[in-house]
C-alpha cells in the first residue's frame, strides 16, 4: 500500500490519518513542573514546551527560554512613529500648506513634540502586540494540542509539559518513559487528527457571490449619480446649500402681504439713498438733473468730446433750500472752521494751517510738490458761482480738494455754504458798508 | 483574659511581616475561575442585573434620540451661546476622559510599581477606561457641528489642499485622545487573551466556543508565549504610564494655551491629571462596590481593595484641592488684575455655587478616608464616590463656564443656561457608559483570571525560586 503511494504521489493523496504528534504530561503543581522542566532541558530536549494557566515565575530559566528579540521591535517602532510624527508635521505644516500662526516658526519643534510623541506611543503599542503575537506565532486556531482531553484544564488550574515528535530525540516508547518518570499526574498521547486545515471548497465561489451582490447597489448608485435626470439630485447632506431664508423678490407666508422684502418704513432713509428733494441733495434744480450725467459733476471731469465740463453752466440752485436764519450761520461756522479752515484758512484766504505747510515744504524745492494753494473764497468767480455749484464742489470736491460728502450731511453741507457766502461779502465789503459804530472803531483802531 | 478575634476574611489589618492576602476565602485556582466566569456562564442571570441594563439602555435610546435632534437640527439645540461657545459638550468630554485615566493608572503604573492588589479590579477599570473614552470621544465628535466631516480632524489629502494645524492644542488632543483610545484597547485586549481562552476552554456551546475561540486567537498557555507576553505587556504598561499622563496634559492644554484670564496658567497640567485619576478612581470604586457583589466576586475584589482606592482618592483629592489653593495664591502673587478677577468671580462671581459644589465635593468629601471606617464600608464609599464625580463634573464646568462668560469686554459678558437636551445628554452618556460596562460584566473576563492566579499562595507566598531550589 505504502509503496503505491510512493509510485502515484499525485494521483493518490494519503487520507489524513491520525499520527502521534507527542506527549502530554499533567503536573499538580508549580514545583513539579518546574523540576520536570529542569530535567527535560537537560535530558537535550529542544521542541517542548510547558503550558501553564498564568505566568510562572522561574520557568524561563527552567526551560531554557532566551530573552525575546521583543523589545527591539517596540523600539524600531517608537523611531518610525516619531519619524512619521515628523516627516507628517513638516511636509503639511512647514512645507505643503504654510502658514504663520502666533509668529511661531513654519517647522515649530516644541509645538511639535506632542503628536510626535502620541505616535511614538501608537506605533510603539502597536508593535508591542502585534509583534507579542507574531513572534508567538500566533493567531492559530488550529493546534493539535487542543486535542488532548485533559488539556482544557490548562487556562484554570492544569499545569502540562508537552515534547513534540519533531524533537530529534523523541522516541515512542523512551519518551513516555521519560515523562513518567518525572512524576506528573498523568502522561497523554497528543493524536494529531491531521484534519484538512484548509479552507471549506464553498467558502472562495460563495465569498465572490456575496462580493458581487454587495457590490450590485453600489454600481447602481454610481450608475445613478453619472446619468443626466431631469430633476434635482437627492442630497443626503444639504449641508448650508438650502437656507430657510428669505431673499430678494421671494415671496413669504411670514408675513401678511405675503411679500418677503419689507416696504420701507415711513419717514425712514436707506443709507445710500437718493434724496428725493434734488435741489437739497445736488444742488441743481431737479430737471437739470434729471438731464445730465452726474459723473460730470466729479472733480476734472470731462466731456464725451474731450473738453473740460464748464459746471457753471448746469442749471444750479441759486438760493439755499433750508431755512436761512442764525441758528444756520452758526452751525455753517463751526462746520467750516471744523472741515475747511484748515486748508481755506478762517478767512477763507487759502492761508490755513494746512496750506502753509505745504507751501513752506515745497519752496525750497519747485517743482517737487503737487500742492495748488486753495483759491480765495471771495474771488470773484467764486462770488459769481451759484450756492448750488459751491455745495457740488463741497461734495465732490474740485482739483486737490476731495469731496466732503461721506464725512458732512446735507444740511450741514448747506450750512457751510452760506457761511462761505458770509464769507466772500465780508472779504469784499467796503468801509462804508459797514454800521456807523464799527466804521468809527476801525476808524479809531487805524489812527 | 479577653481574646482579640480576627475576622480570617478581613484582609485590611496589617500583620507585621506578613503580607496581607489578595485573596480571601479558602480559594483554589479552580474556585477563582469559577467565580469569575459565574456571570458570563451562568443559565440564570440575576434580575437585578436586567434591571440596571434596562435602566442604562432606556437613557442609552434617550442619548440616541438626543443625538438624531441635534444633527437633524443644528448645534443650538444646546446652550451654547455667545460668549460661551464651550458648554457643557466640552465639560462632559474632558470629564469623561477623566475618568478613564484611573484604569490605565491601575492596569499601567501601578503595574510598574509592582502593587500586586491591582490584579483584582485592573480589567474592570481598564474597562471603565475604555467606555469613558467612547463617551468622551462622543462629545467632541457631535460638537463639531456637521458631524460628517469629523474625519477633518484627521490630517488626509483632501481636494482642498488643506491640511490641519499642527501648533494648536486641539489638534494634539485629536492625536492624543484617538492614541489614548487605542492604546488602552490593545492593552485591554491583549490582558484579556488568556482569559478570553479560559472562557473558550470553558465553552459548553459551539457558538461560545467559536466566538472565544476566535477572540482568545488560539492561546495554548505556552510557556514560550507567556514569556513573550509578559515582555509586552511590561512594554505596554511602560508605554502607557507617560500616555496616560500626557492625555489629560494635552487636554488641559486646550485651556492653557490659550490666553483666557483662569486658564493660562501652567498648573493646569499637574492638577488635571491629579483630578483625572480622583474622578477615575471614584468611578471605579462606584461601579465596583456593586459589580462584586452582582457578580459574586467579594473574595477576589476584597476590602482590602476597595481600601486602597480609597487612599488613592485621599491623596488625589487633597492634591486637587492644593492646586484650587495655588490658583488663587498664584492669581493674587501674579499680580494680573485680570486673572484675580478671574478667580474672585469664580469663587463669589454668579457661579459661586458651582465653585463651592466643586469645593466641597473634591476637596472635603474625600477627608472621610483619614478614617477607616469610611475606607471599609462599601456603601458609604459609594456615597463619597458620587460626591466626588458631582465635583469632578463641576469643576470641568467651573473651569470652563467662569472664564468664557466673563469675556474681555463687560458688553459681552453673559450667563450660560444649559438647554433640557444639555441634561439629557449628560444622563444619557451614563447610560452609554453603564450599558457597555453591563455588558462587559455579561460577555468577558471581569477579573484577569491569570494575572490574580499568579498572585495566590501558594505562588505568591512561596519565593518561586526556593521552592525550585527545594525541588532540586
Amino acid at each position: 500500500m505504502t509503496t503505491a503511494v510512493e509510485e502515484h504521489p499525485k494521483v493518490v493523496a494519503p487520507a489524513p490519518e491520525p499520527s502521534l504528534a507527542g506527549y502530554v504530561a499533567q503536573f499538580a503543581d508549580v514545583p513539579s513542573l518546574l523540576n520536570a522542566a529542569e530535567k527535560t532541558r537537560d535530558a537535550g530536549f529542544k521542541s517542548f514546551d510547558c503550558y501553564v494557566p498564568f505566568p510562572v515565575h522561574g520557568i524561563d530559566e527552567a526551560m531554557g527560554i532566551k530573552p525575546s528579540r521583543l523589545p527591539f521591535i517596540v523600539l524600531g517602532c517608537a523611531f518610525a512613529g516619531a519619524t512619521t510624527a515628523m516627516a507628517l508635521q513638516y511636509l503639511t505644516n512647514a512645507f505643503d500648506y504654510q502658514y504663520i500662526i502666533s509668529g511661531k516658526p513654519m517647522f515649530s519643534i516644541p509645538a511639535d513634540m506632542p503628536v510626535t510623541f502620541e505616535l511614538s506611543v501608537l506605533f510603539s503599542a502597536f508593535g508591542a502586540l502585534l509583534g507579542m503575537l507574531a513572534l508567538n506565532n500566533l493567531p492559530k486556531f488550529y493546534n493539535r494540542i487542543f486535542f488532548v482531553d485533559p488539556f482544557q484544564k490548562v487556562t484554570t488550574d492544569g499545569f502540562f509539559l508537552g515534547i513534540e515528535c519533531e524533537d530529534p530525540k523523541f522516541h515512542k516508547e523512551d519518551t513516555a518513559q521519560f515523562l513518567k518518570a518525572l512524576n506528573p499526574v498523568r502522561v497523554d498521547e497528543c493524536i494529531d487528527p491531521n484534519a484538512s486545515t484548509a479552507f471549506p471548497k464553498f467558502l472562495a465561489p460563495l465569498a465572490i457571490f456575496l462580493l458581487i451582490v454587495g457590490l450590485i447597489p453600489l454600481v447602481l448608485l454610481a450608475r445613478i449619480r453619472a446619468m443626466p435626470k431631469d430633476v434635482p439630485r437627492v442630497e443626503i447632506l444639504t449641508d448650508m446649500d438650502f437656507q430657510p431664508k428669505l431673499k430678494s423678490q421671494r415671496t413669504s407666508n411670514m408675513f401678511a402681504d405675503g411679500r418677503g422684502m419689507r416696504p420701507i418704513i415711513a419717514g425712514t432713509l436707506a443709507r445710500g439713498d437718493f434724496y428725493e428733494d434734488i435741489p437739497l441733495s445736488e444742488g441743481l434744480e431737479a430737471d437739470a438733473s434729471a438731464e445730465i450725467d452726474h459723473s460730470l459733476l466729479l472733480p476734472n471731469a470731462k466731456n464725451p468730446d474731450g473738453t473740460t465740463v464748464k459746471l457753471g453752466d448746469f442749471a444750479w440752485v441759486t438760493e439755499i433750500p433750508l431755512d436761512v436764519n442764525e441758528e444756520l450761520m452758526a452751525r455753517g461756522e463751526a462746520r467750516y472752521n471744523i472741515y475747511c479752515s484748515v486748508c481755506h484758512g478762517k478767512t477763507g484766504k487759502g492761508d490755513g494751517l494746512v496750506s502753509q505747510r505745504a507751501m513752506a515744504l515745497q519752496k525750497g524745492t519747485p517743482g517737487i510738490g503737487t500742492w495748488i494753494k486753495p483759491i480765495t473764497l471771495y474771488d470773484q468767480p467764486i462770488r459769481d458761482q451759484a450756492v448750488g455749484q459751491i455745495f457740488n464742489t463741497i461734495t465732490h470736491g474740485v482739483r486737490k480738494m476731495p469731496g466732503y460728502a461721506s464725512q458732512i450731511p446735507v444740511e450741514d453741507r448747506w450750512a457751510i455754504v452760506l457761511y462761505v457766502r458770509a464769507l466772500q461779502k465780508a472779504g469784499s465789503a467796503t468801509l462804508d458798508q459797514l454800521p456807523e459804530e464799527e466804521q468809527k472803531r476801525l476808524q479809531a483802531d487805524v489812527q | 483574659m479577653a481574646s482579640i478575634s480576627i475576622d480570617p476574611c478581613d484582609n485590611t489589618l496589617e500583620t507585621p511581616g506578613q503580607r496581607a492576602a489578595l485573596v480571601t476565602g479558602s480559594n483554589t485556582y479552580q474556585s477563582v475561575t469559577d467565580k469569575v466566569c459565574l456571570l458570563a456562564e451562568k443559565p440564570r442571570i440575576p434580575p437585578m442585573y436586567f434591571v440596571a441594563l434596562a435602566i442604562s439602555v432606556t437613557w442609552l435610546i434617550i442619548l440616541k434620540f438626543c443625538i438624531i435632534y441635534l444633527l437633524t437640527t443644528g448645534v443650538g439645540v444646546w446652550g451654547n451661546m455667545s460668549p460661551v461657545f464651550w458648554g457643557w459638550p466640552i465639560v462632559n468630554f474632558v470629564f469623561w476622559v477623566g475618568i478613564g485615566h484611573a484604569g490605565t493608572l491601575i492596569s499601567a503604573i501601578l503595574f510598574l510599581f509592582r502593587q500586586n492588589w491591582r490584579t483584582g479590579i485592573n480589567r474592570a477599570a481598564e474597562a471603565m477606561t475604555i467606555f469613558a473614552v467612547v463617551c468622551a470621544g462622543l462629545f467632541p465628535g457631535i460638537h463639531i457641528g456637521r458631524v460628517w466631516f469629523a474625519y477633518w480632524l484627521f490630517p488626509l489629502p483632501n481636494t482642498m489642499l488643506l491640511w490641519p494645524q499642527f501648533r494648536s492644542p486641539l489638534l494634539w488632543d485629536v492625536f492624543a485622545v484617538s492614541t489614548y483610545a487605542t492604546v488602552s484597547l490593545l492593552f485591554w485586549y491583549m490582558g484579556m487573551i488568556p482569559d478570553l481562552a479560559t472562557f473558550r476552554d470553558r465553552a459548553t456551546s459551539r457558538v461560545r466556543q467559536i466566538f472565544y475561540g476566535v477572540l482568545s486567537l488560539g492561546w495554548t498557555g505556552s510557556a514560550r508565549n507567556w514569556s513573550r507576553y509578559e515582555k509586552a505587556y511590561l512594554l505596554l504598561a511602560a508605554l502607557a504610564t507617560p500616555l496616560v499622563l500626557s492625555v489629560h496634559t494635552i487636554v488641559s492644554f486646550d485651556f492653557a494655551v490659550s490666553q483666557l484670564p483662569g486658564w493660562h496658567t501652567t498648573i493646569f497640567p499637574p492638577y488635571f491629571v491629579a483630578g483625572a485619576v480622583f474622578s477615575g478612581f471614584a468611578m471605579v470604586a462606584t461601579l465596583l462596590v456593586p459589580a462584586r457583589v452582582l457578580c459574586g466576586l467579594e473574595e477576589i475584589i476584597t476590602i482590602r481593595h476597595l481600601e486602597n482606592m480609597c487612599k488613592i482618592m485621599l491623596a488625589t483629592g487633597t492634591i486637587v484641592g492644593y492646586a484650587y489653593a495655588m490658583e488663587f495664591f498664584i492669581a493674587w502673587y501674579g499680580g494680573n488684575p485680570y486673572e484675580q478677577f478671574a478667580f474672585v468671580n469664580r469663587a463669589f462671581g454668579p457661579y459661586w455655587w458651582a465653585y463651592w459644589t466643586m469645593v466641597s465635593c473634591n476637596v472635603i468629601s474625600p477627608q472621610f478616608f483619614w478614617i477607616k471606617w469610611c475606607r471599609t464600608t462599601p456603601w458609604f464609599m459609594v456615597i463619597i464616590c458620587i460626591f466626588i464625580n458631582i465635583g469632578m463634573w463641576f469643576e470641568r464646568f467651573v473651569i470652563t463656564v467662569t472664564s468664557l462668560s466673563r469675556d474681555f469686554l463687560p458688553s459681552s459678558w453673559g450667563y450660560f443656561k444649559p438647554t433640557m437636551i444639555d441634561v439629557l445628554m449628560l444622563i444619557g452618556s451614563f447610560g452609554l457608559f453603564f450599558t457597555l460596562f453591563l455588558l462587559f460584566c455579561r460577555f468577558l473576563p471581569v477579573v484577569a483570571m491569570a494575572e490574580v492566579k499568579s498572585v495566590m499562595p501558594p505562588h505568591s507566598d512561596d519565593h518561586p525560586e526556593r521552592v525550585y531550589d527545594q525541588v532540586h
